[in-house]
């Protein structure tokens, strides 16, 4: 059998629960409903609850007035072992977890945890218009990123090579990530989503290496003698 | 088993016609049974360079659509019997080439041909996808000129990604650079990226140099492909890369700027 599939986008409304009472809940979601109800008809949802809520509770609660569950945010949760349980729920009921990495990062700036993340290897080009992105893992470039391409990582980034494009670490909030390359001379460069282009960057000839302090990109020759 | 070759570029007007006719003609000459097919439906321009504007009766729309056999829409060289031309449509769209089209017309070639040249439309679209998807050799025509330097490497990638061959995990498409429209007064000048300056930044073995040549205009009004006149420095440049895409190791000639010498210099050269 053929299957087509594309992209359909719509959008997704997320509710955003101050009071865990779930029947608080109900009376204040059948109110805004009657507001618009065409435009909530089967809309996906996404829920934001303050607090641990009865999660299957609520998700029955959504769809028995039309409503589609398809994930949960879990970062404005402040208990951390709060929101994780609300992950778990999520993750039992087979909806998507958001945003993973803010959570993740949360919890590794709050308890200083090291990720076990390994290594994702690229050993050809990276080519202009190519993307790659390397999740929850850092990347290693066994060759060059041409001008006109992208590459991504949780984690670090190492280019054994000329770093022409634009290069993203860290890119769901993980400040600790840096960029290194042989010979750096990129269009943008980014660490944790604090950014630069090259018309901004100092000028560097070489091996050298990105990394944030302060909330600013530090750039910095390697082997400086 | 032919080996099928897409002669592309990502950037217009780069060479890339020029090249597929120089190819077909230098493989074809060599003795080899070489069909080279335009892909460029809607703006059909091989047919012009090789002089057969006025032979076409059937194109490779017709054949995939059924309306023609392959046979009827070939033509055949004036000049060389290994070589054939099928052209491509004027007036259809390019949305008439299908994947499976293709596939088949291809197939029916690899069966007697030695060589099929796949000479690419410019851009990253539909129908240049559709003339590398197939490619076993891939001849990327760049100009010394940032922006063809861009496009070439963009058409690098797809090469990578989007051939038939990186969708199945096969070996991938062999790439090599041919550089066109060399002009080594203006490299030396520093106003012209240089040989090296190009593969810093593509990276693929080189199939050759061309230098610029008045003579490629006057190839193309006639209708000759410039690899056949021999007194020429464009036209010798594409003979040494017609042996060297055969395996043959050429130097290679026309990278630096003539020297001229005091008769020359009162004379002209």
């Amino acid at each position: 059998m053929n299957l087509k599939i594309a992209a359909d986008f719509q959008s997704t409304f997320v509710i955003e629960i101050s009071d865990p009472s779930p029947n608080q809940f109900a009376q204040a979601l059948t109110k805004h409903l009657a507001q618009a109800p065409a435009m909530f008809e089967f809309a996906t949802v996404i829920l934001a609850p303050h607090d641990l809520v009865d999660l299957p509770d609520f998700i029955q609660q959504c769809r028995d007035q039309r409503l589609i569950p398809v994930g949960v945010r879990v970062d404005l949760l402040d208990d951390q072992s709060l929101a994780q349980q609300l992950a778990d729920q999520a993750q039992a009921q087979g909806l998507r977890i958001y945003p993973p990495s803010r959570h993740q990062s949360r919890a590794e700036k709050r308890h200083g945890q090291t990720e076990q993340w390994g290594f994702q290897f690229v050993t050809r080009p990276v080519r202009s218009g190519q993307t790659i992105y390397a999740q929850e893992k850092h990347l290693v470039v066994m060759s060059q990123v041409s001008a006109g391409a992208e590459i991504m990582a949780d984690g670090d980034i190492h280019v054994y090579g000329p770093l022409r494009g634009r290069a993203l670490a860290g890119v769901r909030g993980r400040e600790s990530s840096r960029i290194i390359s042989q010979n750096l001379d990129a269009e943008l460069l980014s660490v944790a989503g604090v950014y630069q282009v090259r018309d901004d960057m100092p000028q560097l000839q070489g091996a050298a290496q990105v990394r944030l302090q302060d909330e600013q990109l530090i750039f910095e020759h390697l082997n400086a003698d | 088993m032919a080996e099928i070759i897409v002669v592309t570029s990502g950037k217009g007007g780069v060479g890339k016609t020029t090249t597929s006719a120089s190819l077909s003609m230098g493989l074809a000459l060599a003795g080899h049974k070489t069909a080279v097919i335009d892909f460029d439906i809607g703006l059909r321009n091989l047919d012009l360079i090789m002089n057969c504007e006025r032979r076409v009766v059937f194109d490779f729309v017709n054949v995939i659509q059924g309306d023609a056999t392959l046979n009827q829409a070939l033509i055949k060289d004036k000049r060389s019997d290994n070589l054939f031309i099928l052209p491509a449509s004027q007036t259809k769209d390019k949305d008439a080439l299908s994947k499976e089209g293709v596939e088949k017309v291809l197939g029916e070639l690899t069966e007697t041909f030695d060589y099929i040249i796949c000479d690419s439309p410019a851009g990253i679209e539909q129908g240049a996808q559709m003339a590398l998807y197939f490619a076993d050799r891939a001849v990327v025509v760049t100009n010394p000129e940032v922006s063809s330097v861009r496009d070439s490497d963009r058409i690098l990638g797809i090469l990578q990604s989007k051939s038939r061959r990186a969708e199945q995990g096969l070996p991938p498409v062999k790439e090599c650079l041919l550089l066109t429209r060399y002009e080594p007064e203006r490299v030396e000048k520093g106003e012209m990226l240089s040989v090296e300056d190009v593969q810093e930044i593509l990276a693929i073995d080189l199939l050759g140099v061309i230098p610029e040549d008045q003579a490629v205009l006057s190839a193309s009004n006639e209708g000759n492909p410039v690899i056949m006149a021999d007194s020429t420095p464009a036209g010798q440049a594409y003979q040494d890369a017609v042996k060297r895409f055969q395996g043959e190791e050429v130097e290679h000639r026309f990278l630096t700027a003539e020297k001229k010498g005091l008769l020359k210099r009162m004379f002209g050269g």
